[in-house]
């Protein structure tokens, strides 16, 4: 299975560089699960960030700080916790839960993976049934899809299990669940609030508002 | 817009190669503490990385305690990782910048447990890599010198990126350049990059 969609390298650059959002690091962790390109990108990015590091100049320690390193070298490690993701998620899914799936509209289901990630993007999986318009976007933030399950198409082309859908700034498409399977996705979007205003103005027509 | 990306360059990095401690220097230095534990080359990596990681975790807004914490746990993780430094992946510094970048993404993290991204990609890359930019990439040699050869406005804004805030689009704030223009450019430089590593080989 090789993806057909892919993030942007500003985006992947700013995963190995740890400045992106954890709600955006899951949906991309998820993607590069199963990309071996974007894997590529992201260690190219590493690269640079191991030159950053060597070129910034040191910060004096505190007093006794080797000394005190020394002192901790023989302590046991700690024994990594081992974490299941939810049956039937993917493994960057470990340690989250699947909140309550609600259903605004028939053939849409939206939940909340929980914890939240942050106050700043939140993190959702979305089920949408085959021939069901996805939400449309065009919001600003930047927005993360990767597909699980299922497949839709926007004018980009069809989006299949392993694809990334990137969107942000002034994208405004609109993409449809294909008939077969439900649509299954995780999709991370900058900004809550704006979140709720895409859920309403889904709902609004449908319901005639 | 050039005086001020350099008045930046000037006050975030040093563009001095760092002392006379060469990359394979340090990536022998990590394989002795790996096959002996060796406490006096784990010292030699200390005073080479720990200043450095302490001024990476000050400059991303830790207190100066964070960042002296953050700093110990990565070096505790250098001491106990050894074993899974590989030099053909990745240099040391590479390698040394990926564990306290995901320390001090735990950290902010709340205190509860998640997945380890950055082992469930480790993990995934034990498959078969079909792009062969993996090997050059990780050449630091190599990769330094594309770097050096980018022109210094693409090269400043690369590094920029690893000290700024994605979400708030704090570069192109701090810049007074278009977001557009600021992801477009980082385009271009890591394009540079990858066109570079390329003609290596």
């Amino acid at each position: 299975m090789t993806a057909r969609h892919h993030p942007s390298d500003e985006t992947l650059l700013f995963h190995a560089s740890g400045n992106l959002d954890e709600a955006h690091r899951v949906v991309i962790a998820t993607h590069l699960a199963g990309c071996p390109a974007c894997r590529a990108a992201v260690r190219l990015a590493e690269c640079v960030g191991g030159d950053v590091l060597d070129r910034l100049e040191g910060t004096e320690l505190a007093a006794g700080a080797l000394a005190a390193c020394l002192a901790r070298l023989d302590a046991p490690a700690p024994v990594p916790v081992h974490l299941a993701p939810p049956p039937g998620m993917p493994a960057s899914l470990a340690g989250y839960r699947i909140g309550p799936m609600r259903r605004p509209v028939r053939g849409l289901g939206i939940a909340t993976i929980l914890p939240p990630a942050s106050r700043r993007a939140g993190l959702y999986l979305l089920e949408v049934a085959p021939g069901m318009s996805m939400p449309a976007h065009g919001h600003g933030g930047l927005e993360l899809t990767a597909i699980l399950r299922g497949a839709f198409e926007d004018a980009e082309g069809v989006y299949r299990p392993g694809d990334l859908a990137e969107t942000g700034e002034a994208d405004d498409h609109t993409p449809v669940a294909l008939a077969g399977e439900t649509c299954v996705c995780l999709f991370s979007v900058s900004g809550k609030l704006r979140f709720q205003s895409w859920l309403a103005r889904l709902v609004q027509p449908l319901f005639g508002i | 817009m050039h005086e001020t990306i350099h008045y930046r360059l000037a006050t975030v990095l040093v563009s001095q190669p760092g002392d006379a401690v060469t990359p394979a220097h340090l990536a022998r230095q990590i394989a002795l503490v790996a096959s002996r534990r060796d406490r006096a080359a784990f010292a030699a990596l200390f005073a080479h990385f720990a200043p450095r990681v302490k001024s990476y975790m000050l400059r991303l807004g830790a207190s100066a305690p964070q960042a002296e914490d953050l700093t110990q746990e990565t070096m505790l993780a250098v001491w106990r990782k050894a074993e899974r430094f590989d030099p053909a992946l990745a240099g040391a510094a590479t390698w040394v910048f990926t564990i306290a970048r995901n320390l001090r993404i735990d950290a902010l993290r709340r205190e509860r447990p998640t997945a380890d991204l950055a082992e469930i990609a480790e993990a995934a890359s034990d498959a078969p890599e079909a792009d062969g930019l993996i090997e050059t990439a990780q050449s630091e040699g190599g990769l330094r010198a594309a770097l050096a050869a980018l022109p210094d406005e693409l090269a400043t804004l690369l590094r920029l990126s690893f000290f700024e805030d994605h979400a708030h689009g704090d570069i192109s704030a701090r810049l007074g350049m278009p977001l557009g223009t600021v992801k477009s450019k980082l385009r271009r430089a890591l394009l540079r990059l990858r066109v570079a590593l390329e003609d290596q080989r």
